[in-house]
């Protein structure tokens, strides 16, 4: 049918439907959900095997002290803007919604602070900070071992007897795991700053403060802690993972470079859902028992 | 010793003006070169002839292809904000919660799900183009594209532009549904509340304005998202490792737009909010 259409445009319209309904029917199709499920099979336990490698690899001599702290400076002092402007902006931003959230629902602004302060500790100093270092430090190591390993200088490292993953997993693993916990605090810190200056005309520090104290304390810091180690390991794990696999010249290495964001940043997610959920039935459960 | 210590303290000042300076001029020359090349785009647009079969396809490789992302991650985010915000409003008393729907639901609908899925677009879509007419650039297909009298800003960046501008719209309004699905069925999950509890409060708390605040954000979101993505990529030099710094570089510029331009809305917003929903109250939408 679309070999008789005249009209320009309407054939290019009735060509492009009719492959996209040949993507779909190839999509729908059960060899297509079974590429899908192996693709998903495949990748998960290529993270999980480069993980269980690089803690295995961790504890092995020599001990490149060096590597780590020149990929820990990339990992925490290259990316200390990024993560203070985002974390800033979006402190003010919470600031401002909650004060427009509580006035309409509780008619009373003078909580605002401590709402404030539990959504910093709990989701945005860990999850934030580590969907911006997905997207900054994780995009670097991907693009940095994908265009090594487009020209050769995996498999010259492989024919030196020098471990790929020893060499270039375990220092970024290291240095992006430290890192990012002590981004969290900066991040945290950047937040209830830049909070601040945003409820300035109707705090003042010493209020805010008070009010912050009264809802959040030492539990949620460790709570932050514990959070930004179980999800630290994902970045540099993901994007190491994914500049191994790389493959075909410079178009590989940008494709690499976006599966592997947006594949760390939904991991982080799902992470951060099941250690939130786990974390409040847990604190359910201390609260009846005791 | 002590004079040189006080040459320093006195310097200090400068210098750190000067720091500031020589790293502001860069940012400055490269938002302007930005808004020059978003103008160049805007005007190309309208430019016959009209690519419209790569612009179909490039709809259908930034919406369809982005789906099942923007849906995971929409489902467990929704969840996450009920689950924190069932925590906030239980600090408040019992009472509280019977508005956790409203708070949740308006929450997503103004700030979380443009946030979200703009972040997760430019990390899938974004990067993608980057690193597209970043291979294009330095494999110097572009030049190419030019030597055959096409116009590279008409053939291969309009229809991206358009195509992410609609799609991040459209893909906010799936965000939004299957986010506040994850709220609803987290809190009856996980809480025990009632779904239909969950929903009543929805109708009092999350006005149409909040929605026409989201959408708009959205779109804005879209706009930027996608002149950063393209500039990037068509801005690009130095093999394959230039294609992993624009990369990057399109990530984090990205980044700090969405951020900054969400800060700038919440701002506005909470400056005329009581105006505006008075105004849509008086309209009874």
């Amino acid at each position: 049918m679309t070999q008789r259409v005249k009209n320009p445009t309407l054939r290019v319209i009735l060509v492009t439907l009719d492959q996209v309904f040949y993507i779909a029917r190839m999509g729908i199709s059960v060899r297509g959900i079974g590429r899908v499920i192996l693709g998903f099979l495949d990748t998960l336990g290529g993270i999980v095997t480069l993980l269980v490698q690089t803690l295995l690899n961790l504890l092995r001599p020599p001990y490149r002290f060096r590597l780590m702290i020149a990929q820990a400076e990339v990992a925490g002092w290259k990316s200390l803007p990024l993560i203070g402007i985002t974390l800033g902006f979006l402190g003010m931003i919470v600031i401002l919604e909650l004060h427009f959230q509580l006035s309409r629902l509780l008619h009373n602004t003078s909580l605002v602070p401590g709402v404030a302060g539990l959504l910093f500790f709990r989701e945005f100093g860990p999850t934030v900070v580590a969907a911006m270092m997905a997207a900054k430090v994780g995009a670097g190591f991907t693009a940095e071992i994908g265009s090594m390993n487009t020209t050769d200088q995996i498999d010259a490292l492989k024919l030196m007897g020098v471990s790929p993953v020893h060499y270039l997993a375990v220092p970024r693993f290291v240095g992006c795991m430290s890192m990012q916990v002590c981004m969290s605090i900066i991040g945290l810190f950047c937040c209830i700053a830049a909070g601040y200056l945003a409820s300035l005309p109707e705090f003042n520090l010493q209020s805010y403060i008070s009010i912050m104290n009264s809802y959040v304390g030492w539990p949620d810091f460790i709570n932050l802690i514990l959070k930004a180690v179980g999800l630290g390991w994902v970045v540099p794990i993901v994007s190491c993972h994914y500049g191994f696999r790389c493959r075909g010249g410079a178009r590989g290495v940008g494709d690499a470079t976006t599966r592997a964001v947006v594949t760390a940043i939904l991991i982080i997610i799902v992470i951060d859902f099941t250690i939130t959920a786990i974390a409040d039935k847990l604190v359910v459960a201390a609260m009846s028992f005791l | 010793m002590i004079k040189r210590l006080f040459n320093y303290l006195w310097q200090l000042p400068f210098m750190v003006t000067g720091h500031l300076f020589t790293w502001l001029g860069p940012v400055i020359s490269e938002i302007g070169s930005m808004s020059l090349f978003f103008w160049q785009v805007i005007k190309s647009i309208f430019h016959r002839p009209f690519e419209v079969r790569e612009f179909i396809i490039q709809l259908y490789q930034v919406g369809v292809r982005s789906i099942p992302v923007v849906l995971l991650a929409g489902l467990f985010v929704g969840a996450i904000v009920s689950i924190q915000f069932h925590y906030a409003l239980s600090q408040f008393g019992a009472g509280a919660l019977q508005y956790l729907g409203g708070v949740t639901t308006s929450g997503l609908l103004r700030e979380v799900a443009p946030v979200l899925v703009s972040v997760m677009i430019a990390a899938r879509v974004g990067a993608y183009i980057t690193a597209e007419l970043a291979t294009m650039k330095v494999t110097e297909q572009v030049d190419a594209v030019r030597c055959l009298g096409a116009d590279p800003l008409r053939f291969l960046v309009v229809p991206r532009f358009l195509a992410v501008t609609i799609m991040i719209f459209i893909l906010t309004i799936l965000g939004l549904i299957i986010a506040t699905a994850g709220g609803a069925l987290s809190a009856y999950l996980l809480t025990g509340m009632g779904i239909s509890k969950y929903f009543a409060s929805i109708r009092s708390l999350a006005a149409a304005w909040a929605l026409f605040n989201g959408m708009f954000k959205s779109l804005l979101f879209g706009v930027l998202l996608s002149t950063v993505s393209c500039y990037k990529g068509l801005n690009t030099d130095g093999g394959s490792e230039g294609v992993g710094r624009a990369v990057n570089s399109c990530l984090v510029t990205s980044a700090i737009a969405i951020f900054l331009a969400d800060y700038i809305i919440a701002r506005l917003a909470s400056l005329t909010f009581e105006v505006a929903e008075s105004f849509l109250f008086f309209m009874e939408i």
